[in-house]
């Protein structure tokens, strides 16, 4: 069983966005700073990278992948982000099956009209759709 | 488009943050909050007898005219008033200058009532027509709202799948941005958050239903 960690400011964390969320401008807005299940479920970069956090998608070719810096969530007021390893048969809160993944981690907190816009100000593209750059 | 230069931004920015009126003339009549740095005595320096229209309007032109402080304030609480009035909005509502712009917006964003659950992979729900109309009925009454105490138009937002099926609408520009959430509950209010990228901040809860003057002039000022 993984320990769960604390999660160090200097880390990053690393997110899928879905192309449906992608804007004309190439833009990842708001509306994609969402929680999934009661949270919005990231990966530390301690454990994965983008590739990583990308392959586990349904449709990994579906998917850009960001990375934020995690001080700078925990900057944005209500936000916090906890390590949350998941196990082999882990169940979600709709109790369907999790993969397992030693990076799986939460940002919690209220994710309001405030959270969303800030959220959307710190990210950076780590996989983009049509042009993987690396992190 | 012109490009400014950092100090020039800076001014305007700070010349934008300094409202024109006291901060309870502005805001009488709202739910909302408008947060800043500053304080009280920032607001209406006594040494400055007149306000022009453009302290709220954002728009520096010789042409503006010169009212008198009071005098402005006290036409534009009139007006606001007015509008304010139960149904009176609806008998004098004058459409924006370009409803074709809004309405092609709107019909584009219909899109989202194609989404089917689980649309992102991760769970996200439908929308619902209901929620889309009263994101229609909101923009227009904004838009309209711009047109009657302003004469201009409204910036277009993106329209975007909010989540747990509300609808969200998106301004962004180098001078601001402004997020409002229109929730799928018909009971809940629409909540909204913006900034400048600095000092000041508008953030709240309204009520979709009904125009939102402080929240049009403030897009208005700053764009």
């Amino acid at each position: 069983m993984w320990p769960k960690e604390i999660i160090p400011d200097e880390s990053a964390v690393f997110m899928r966005i879905h192309k449906v969320y992608l804007n004309r401008r190439s833009d990842v807005p708001p509306n994609a700073f969402r929680d999934h299940n009661g949270a919005m479920s990231v990966d530390w970069d301690k454990y994965s990278t983008p590739s990583q956090t990308r392959a586990r998608a349904r449709n990994p070719a579906d998917n850009a992948v960001i990375g934020m810096r995690v001080e700078a969530i925990r900057l944005i007021d209500g936000l916090s982000v906890e390590h949350d390893p998941t196990e082999e048969g882990t169940l979600d809160r709709q109790r369907r099956p999790l993969a397992a993944n030693r990076a799986h981690s939460n940002v919690l907190g209220e994710k309001q009209t405030e959270q969303r816009v800030k959220l959307s100000r710190i990210w950076q593209w780590a996989i983009r759709l049509t042009d993987p750059v690396g992190w | 488009m012109p490009v400014l230069d950092q100090d020039t931004l800076r001014a305007r920015r700070e010349f934008n943050y300094r409202p024109a009126f006291q901060r309870s003339n502005l805001l009488w009549h709202r739910p909302w909050t408008v947060l800043t740095g500053g304080d009280e005595s920032d607001e209406l320096e006594p040494e400055e007898p007149f306000v022009r229209a453009y302290h709220w309007f954002g728009k520096p032109e010789s042409s503006f005219p010169t009212f008198p402080a009071g005098a402005l304030v006290g036409t534009l609480r009139d007006a606001l008033r007015q509008m304010l009035q139960p149904g009176a909005f609806y008998q004098t509502v004058v459409e924006p200058s370009s409803p074709d712009s809004i309405d092609r917006i709107l019909e584009s964003s219909r899109t989202i009532l194609e989404l089917e659950d689980d649309w992102d992979e991760q769970g996200a729900s439908a929308y619902s027509e209901s929620t889309w109309q009263r994101m229609c009925g909101f923009l227009r009454r904004q838009a309209a709202l711009a047109q009657q105490i302003a004469g201009r138009d409204l910036p277009l937002p993106d329209i975007l799948p909010g989540p747990k099926g509300s609808v969200d609408l998106h301004w962004k520009s180098p001078e601001l941005e402004l997020l409002v959430n229109i929730p799928a509950e018909a009971s809940q209010a629409a909540t909204f958050y913006g900034d400048d990228y600095g000092v000041q901040t508008v953030k709240g809860s309204l009520n979709p239903e009904m125009p939102a003057p402080g929240l049009v002039l403030w897009l208005l000022s700053q764009s």
